[in-house]
């Protein structure tokens, strides 16, 4: 358009004028990769054989683009996740970032239309920083498809109770969880004990 | 909601992330002018330490901006990670 029909737009161009046409890009705090595992088919595929990194974005813009262009939630096999974490963090406790931590957890029962938009609106908390405290608590973010109930886990990177309580109850603005009692935490240093009870609940 | 068979407004991926690459970063979104009926990110989510917040709202408007679409390369190295195996796709 060379006619000067957009006088409005004398700056530099974002995305939202177009998207083969733009010239600025909006910057995230920090890199994520996005993480995948897919569900095991044999048994003798090891966690490291099904847990890969899928792609790494630090932009609103790129975000979309991969967003859009993957599979949405409801469409994922049974004990299939998805994980996105702060730069190179792996999702798995054993990362020296994690060790200190642990996880806000929320289990979604039933398969529910409601797990794309959950996942969506968890998504855009987690990248917009708008969840964290002025410090950054969080570690990453991993949705588990599974039969009994789709899980949301919210990974921070420690487990003292008052940042991690107000992460909490932001948390479950996002999931819109009105009721008390659906928001477990567990530091992961319970991780293998499979009768441990979470250190808070919210 | 299912992509219409609208292809001229979509672009491949591949060709959208070059054309990103090559885009500035923006040193501070929340001074920034914004084209008419688009909202810039809101306030009341800035925060000292950290650089860039984006509120929800603000974010949700560039879901039907980025208008991409899978193609070969992109599918070859990156979509084809999440391996869904025969038979057990969803929805």
């Amino acid at each position: 358009n060379v006619d000067g029909g957009e006088a409005a737009s004398s700056g530099p161009k974002t995305v939202l004028s177009g998207e083969a046409d733009f010239e600025v890009k909006h910057p995230l705090n920090t890199k994520w990769t996005l993480w995948y595992t897919k569900p095991p088919v044999d048994k003798s595929e090891s966690w490291s054989d099904l847990l890969r990194p899928v792609t790494t974005f630090d932009t609103v813009e790129e975000f979309w683009a991969i967003f859009q262009n993957i599979p949405e939630p409801h469409e994922l096999p049974l004990k299939s996740d998805y994980h996105v974490f702060r730069n190179d963090i792996r999702p798995e406790w054993e990362d020296e970032a994690n060790s200190k931590g642990g996880k806000w957890s929320f289990q979604l029962k039933g398969r529910g239309a409601d797990m794309d938009e959950l996942w969506l609106r968890t998504l855009l908390a987690v990248i917009g920083e708008t969840i964290d405290e002025e410090e950054s608590e969080i570690n990453g973010v991993v949705l588990s498809v599974r039969k009994g109930g789709n899980k949301f886990a919210l990974w921070t990177k420690s487990e003292s109770k008052e940042p991690l309580t107000k992460i909490g109850a932001k948390f479950k603005q996002v999931l819109k969880i009105e009721e008390e009692g659906f928001l477990e935490f567990y530091p992961h240093s319970t991780a293998n004990d499979r009768h441990a009870h979470p250190s808070i609940i919210l | 909601a299912p992509k219409e068979e609208e292809d001229e407004d979509f672009i491949p991926i591949t060709k959208f992330l070059e054309i990103l690459s090559k885009a500035k970063p923006l040193e501070d979104p929340f001074s920034f002018k914004y084209p008419e009926g688009f909202e810039g990110p809101e306030d009341k989510y800035k925060k000292a330490g950290v650089k860039y917040t984006y509120g929800p709202a603000f974010l949700l408007q560039f879901q039907n901006s980025v208008k991409v679409g899978p193609d070969a390369e992109w599918m070859k190295a990156t979509g084809s990670r999440i391996v869904i195996p025969p038979g057990m796709a969803r929805g």
